[in-house]
């Protein structure tokens, strides 16, 4: 690396950093982005340089936080929707990752309230019935750079987020391989990072009932190869319909536990108010707050020109029954073309010709259960939820 | 630019995952096995060297805060009031148990409203 790339430098030449790092380190940041804040600090690097990856928005080096540009989803409407796995979202919490996974030696421990502890090489995992599941994994704080007034986090664009093609087994089948003990109430799952200190393990769990559900996976195979390390090789929680928090990376461990999950990672970290649309007053203190769960209807421009406009939607938690898009304000909508459905819990591709001249046009989901979404945003301190209707500026010739 | 390396990504995708599609039915989910083994290999990464680092001026967060994560991420908060800024030094020592001395709070908070400057 360049010495001068060391020197101590400025908030503002660090945003430059990219475009100058161009000419000297064709590995780093090649290109500039702006994910349009409101502070006009937008602005971030794409970045080559993590293994596996490519043109990705690089939002922190360690623990890596590489955001996927919306023009990776853009596509006809008979394309594909599933995310490239060298264009897939990163995110980690802490900065001891795995960087080196030893498939022979590998363990998937499953303990806890069971009948049968059981320490799985990966080939008795993939020994079990294999199952595939199109779904979306979209990071909690998808879209927090866009949070009115601002939220301190990862300063996420819409690009959080990705539907991927899982393959693996079902965490039904592995949890009755071990014998659940009667008075089970939840399952805790960790992976292979590991905090720093003391701070607190990553942790995540779910209900008894929800671990044992059709959909819930253990996850092998991405888009039909093994994942990336840096997306949780070499197993993966899947939970289709629910944030990605739930979706531990790299996971070895499951804990079937007799008593309610008390660790920092759901008591306290990624909660959300208790109210409608998880919505409070900006600024509010000690209102009640609730475990993340589920997702909800989202619809992405991915390319708005003289051609239409066109994007990428999700359902949430249930499948997309229509997307639509209105030129005057949402008074009146116009239902999108929709693109084939790869399942309930996968991206939508949506497209639609808009009339001539300059348009705003405004864009929204409505899901098989009926939740739609509403143009006024959210609030909330952790920059969670968000999916206000996403609008784009366009003359059509 | 940007429209260019889309189309790129996309026809990329297309014959990337053109083998794969046609597993990508709710129906897999009930029938098992449908889809082609996939073969698992060892893996082994190095990350990138990271590139920002902060002004002497802010050697009491560098020493603070970046043995837990990088500048850049720092660097791109939004505008953030002293009373936040505080939240979050408070956080890190009560939830993460970042090893930060109470004394250096007013500090820290100062050299992390000076760089957002």
């Amino acid at each position: 690396m360049a010495e001068w790339l060391r020197q101590p430098i400025a908030r503002r030449s660090a945003l430059t950093l990219g475009a100058g790092a161009l000419a000297s380190s064709p590995l780093w940041a090649q290109l500039l982005v702006d994910l349009g804040f409101s502070q006009g600090d937008g602005r971030r690097p794409l970045t080559d340089a993590f293994p596996g990856k490519r043109g990705m928005i690089l939002q922190r080096a360690r623990a890596p936080l590489l955001e996927t540009p919306m023009a990776a989803f853009d596509g006809e409407l008979g394309a594909s929707t599933f995310t490239p796995n060298d264009r897939f979202f990163v995110r980690w919490h802490y900065a001891d990752i795995p960087l080196s996974v030893d498939v022979d030696a590998f363990r998937l421990q499953v303990g806890g309230a069971v009948n049968r502890p059981l320490s799985l090489s990966l080939k008795q995992v993939q020994a079990l019935p294999q199952v595939e599941i199109a779904a979306v994994n979209q990071c909690s704080g998808n879209s927090r750079g866009l949070f009115g007034p601002r939220v301190p986090g990862a300063q996420w664009g819409n690009g959080a987020i990705g539907n991927a093609l899982w393959t693996g087994v079902r965490l039904r089948d592995l949890l009755e391989r071990a014998g659940v003990a009667p008075g089970a109430v939840q399952v805790q799952f960790a992976g292979l990072d590991r905090p720093p200190g003391d701070a607190p393990w990553f942790a995540k769990s779910l209900t008894i009932d929800h671990a044992r559900a059709d959909e819930v996976i253990v996850a092998y195979g991405m888009n039909g190869t093994q994942l990336p390390l840096l997306n949780g090789f070499p197993l993966r929680l899947i939970v289709p319909g629910w944030f990605s928090t739930y979706w531990v990376k790299a996971l070895d461990r499951i804990t079937v536990l007799s008593a309610p999950d008390t660790g920092y990672w759901m008591d306290k970290a990624y909660r959300i108010p208790a109210t409608p649309r998880a919505s409070v007053v900006p600024g509010a203190k000690d209102f009640p707050t609730v475990p993340i769960g589920r997702m909800l209807p989202r619809a992405f421009f991915t390319r708005a020109d003289a051609g239409g406009v066109r994007g990428i939607a999700l359902g949430g938690d249930a499948g997309v029954a229509k997307v639509e898009w209105s030129i005057d304000g949402g008074k009146s909508w116009h239902a999108a073309q929709l693109g084939h459905d790869a399942g309930r819990y996968g991206f939508r591709r949506w497209a639609a010709s808009v009339p001539p001249g300059a348009q705003t046009v405004a864009v929204r989901t409505t899901n098989t259960s009926g939740a739609t979404q509403r143009f006024d945003p959210i609030w909330n301190p952790g920059g969670y939820m968000r999916n206000s209707i996403e609008t784009m500026k366009v003359t059509q010739a | 630019m940007m429209r260019r390396l889309g189309t790129i990504v996309a026809l990329a995708a297309v014959a990337l995952l053109a083998g794969c599609e046609r597993y990508a039915t709710p129906e897999s989910l009930r029938g098992g096995g449908t889809g082609a083994p996939i073969a698992l290999t060892s893996q082994s990464i190095t990350l990138p060297d990271e590139t920002v680092t902060l002004p002497a001026s802010a050697d009491i967060v560098t020493v603070n805060c970046t043995a837990c994560h990088s500048p850049d991420l720092i660097l791109a908060q939004p505008k953030l009031k002293p009373e936040q800024w505080q939240a979050e030094v408070t956080k890190m020592r009560g939830a993460y148990k970042a090893t930060i001395d109470e004394q250096d709070d007013g500090k820290i908070v100062a050299a992390l409203l000076a760089l957002q400057k």
